[in-house]
């Protein structure tokens, strides 16, 4: 029973994650840049939903509307402004690190905004409780597992049949031959970035929901998880972020969970576990699980 | 061939004909880090006309290929699609203005299907957006529909209909070229760009390909701009050659003079039997070593003359 309720904990936070890294994934797919600021767009996403509903009193509904709709516009932002000057010049390798700098930037702002407070985004679920097959399980998790999913599915057919779709991934295959047919590989690269982020501030509400108690700093090194999730499922394909969100995700809660019985990992193992399956699977398999190409020879 | 073409157009209203553009190339140079690649080259092609840029490899016919399509801007030039200025337009604009490509290396994207590939070609041509397109609107199914009946149409026109479901990964050479040229072509393109068509293939397919660019010319009216080492095929296809040698325009002209033309006899088609005479009076190592270098293929000649 035990395990179930780890189970059912790991598969939640990993559903949470696997959103979170496709958007990693997205814009990978799209511009080649290895995004270490898409963290930082979640919580700058979900600290805007958080504000609108704590400090103007918005609804919920409302606040997360709006909240997903302006970090698509700060996504749209940093590819218009930050990533095209790199992308002209094919120096994506320098862009990616370009988004380390633009991570702590958005970090530190947001380290001020929010100081010292617990700000909560006013989601319906509370802390609330539900039992699953005799395992309990929190209403606002089990909501993610069931968002995500519906979500992963929504983009998996869009991606395959809408014409948009395939002209993003024509664009990714071979950018030169899919401009070539008419694909704008300037639309393709916002809508991806907008994508992403909407996808991360999505993942974010979620992420703050209980029984997280709210959205606070500390939260940056949990969304961190979804790092080694994009890169153990393969930073090139979107099957492989869906199973490297979940890895994290069980990794997280059995670590977390059997830490009693894994007292040579010490009591604080669980945030390190997932750099450590990514550490196994980049050694066995460089392009991580299901992805084609090596992130560093992009 | 004639069956196919009345099934094509009696079932296929929607594929009619359009009337070519017209190109005009002017003065294009362009130079990469000091090399001259393009020097100056102008030539014209008529509406509905089959035109071939032939000349030795590095002659600069894909540097040409690569401006008329946006992927190289030009040190200087113009290039006029009837009267839009193709010259600062990215290639997806290029696309939209009229211009259709067919690869050279066929450029299939291996992930999709064959009939998926032909509907990107009409990417740019559905006004659905981003959203509706997903969640299957009424609008964006009935364009969808007609899209993929139109691919239909012009799969039947190039008789590669029987090949829509297959995996684009799966297909002989022969067949992505063709498959490639369709693409093209569902780009309802005002002037195609094809970019040595028939490389690769066998006598029997370059024959083909031959009937079927006559026929896309003849038939749909679309101008045809054509990169392509088979000389039978540019001579049996083509109503006019222009001759680029070392990135000059040496001749443009009709197919028979070209083939009497003593320039181009001596910068392109006569290399192999001026080498030849080259071997027969003085059959040095020397000279058969550099005449067996593709990228400076009348080096012999020019050393016979001096």
């Amino acid at each position: 029973m035990e395990l179930l309720g780890f189970t059912l904990n790991g598969l939640s936070s990993g559903a949470i994650y696997a959103l979170v890294a496709l958007g990693m994934v997205i814009v990978f797919k799209a511009t080649d840049v290895l995004n270490f600021a898409h963290p930082s767009v979640l919580i700058v996403g979900t600290y805007i939903i958080a504000m609108l509903h704590t400090g103007l009193g918005w609804p919920f509904w409302a606040s997360a509307a709006a909240g997903i709709l302006a970090s698509a516009v700060l996504g749209i932002l940093i590819e218009r402004l930050l990533i095209k000057p790199f992308s002209k010049r094919q120096e994506m390798v320098a862009a990616g690190i370009m988004t380390i700098g633009l991570s702590i930037v958005l970090d530190t702002i947001m380290q001020h905004q929010i100081g010292a407070r617990m700000m909560s985004t006013g989601d319906p679920w509370g802390n609330s409780t539900v039992q699953v097959l005799g395992a309990s399980m929190s209403v606002a998790r089990l909501t993610a597992l069931i968002v995500a999913a519906v979500l992963l599915l929504a983009f998996y057919i869009w991606l395959q049949r809408s014409d948009f779709g395939v002209g993003m991934r024509a664009a990714a295959d071979d950018p030169e031959t899919a401009a070539l047919m008419g694909v704008s590989l300037n639309k393709t690269s916002m809508v991806a970035w907008a994508l992403a982020a909407m996808l991360a501030t999505i993942g974010g509400i979620f992420l703050v929901s209980y029984p997280s108690a709210g959205l606070d700093v500390t939260v940056t090194s949990v969304v961190f998880n979804a790092i080694p999730a994009a890169v153990i499922g393969g930073m090139d394909s979107t099957t492989g972020a869906v199973v490297g969100g979940l890895i994290v995700g069980l990794t997280q809660a059995y670590v977390l969970g059997f830490q009693s019985s894994l007292t040579f990992l010490g009591n604080n193992f669980a945030p390190a576990a997932p750099y450590l399956i990514m550490l196994i699977v980049l050694m066995i398999r460089p392009a991580g699980l299901f992805g084609t190409k090596e992130v560093s020879r992009v | 061939m004639s069956v196919e073409h009345s099934v094509a157009t009696a079932e296929s209203p929607a594929l009619t004909p359009k009337a070519g553009a017209s190109l005009k190339v002017h003065d294009v140079t362009m130079r990469f880090s000091g090399v001259t690649v393009l020097d100056s080259v102008s030539f014209e092609v008529e509406p509905g006309t089959v035109h071939a840029i032939i000349g030795p490899n590095g002659a600069g016919k894909s540097t040409l290929f690569n401006v008329l399509s946006g992927i190289y801007k030009p040190s200087a030039g113009s290039v006029l699609l009837n009267d839009t200025q193709l010259i600062g337009l990215r290639p997806d604009k290029t696309v939209r203005a009229g211009v259709g490509r067919a690869f050279q290396n066929a450029s299939m994207f291996n992930s999709m299907t064959v009939e998926e590939n032909l509907l990107l070609g009409r990417h740019h041509l559905t006004k659905a957006n981003v959203l509706s397109i997903g969640f299957r609107l009424p609008r964006a199914s009935r364009e969808e529909q007609e899209s993929r009946d139109k691919i239909r149409a012009i799969a039947d026109f190039v008789g590669i209909s029987d090949l829509l479901d297959r995996d684009a990964s799966s297909l002989p050479y022969g067949e992505a070229k063709r498959v490639d040229l369709t693409r093209a072509l569902a780009t309802e393109p005002t002037l195609l760009l094809l970019d040595e068509p028939a490389a690769g293939m066998h006598t029997h397919e370059k024959a083909e390909m031959r009937d079927l660019i006559v026929r896309i010319s003849r038939e749909l009216g679309v101008t045809i701009l054509l990169v392509e080492h088979d000389m039978g095929l540019v001579m049996g296809a083509s109503d006019r050659i222009t001759v680029l040698n070392f990135g000059t325009v040496i001749t443009t002209d009709s197919p028979e003079a070209i083939r009497n033309d003593p320039r181009v006899i001596e910068a392109y088609l006569g290399h192999s039997s001026a080498r030849d005479q080259v071997n027969r009076t003085d059959d040095t190592p020397s000279d058969s070593s550099s005449a067996g270098d593709p990228d400076h293929p009348s080096h012999p000649d020019t050393t016979e003359e001096a």
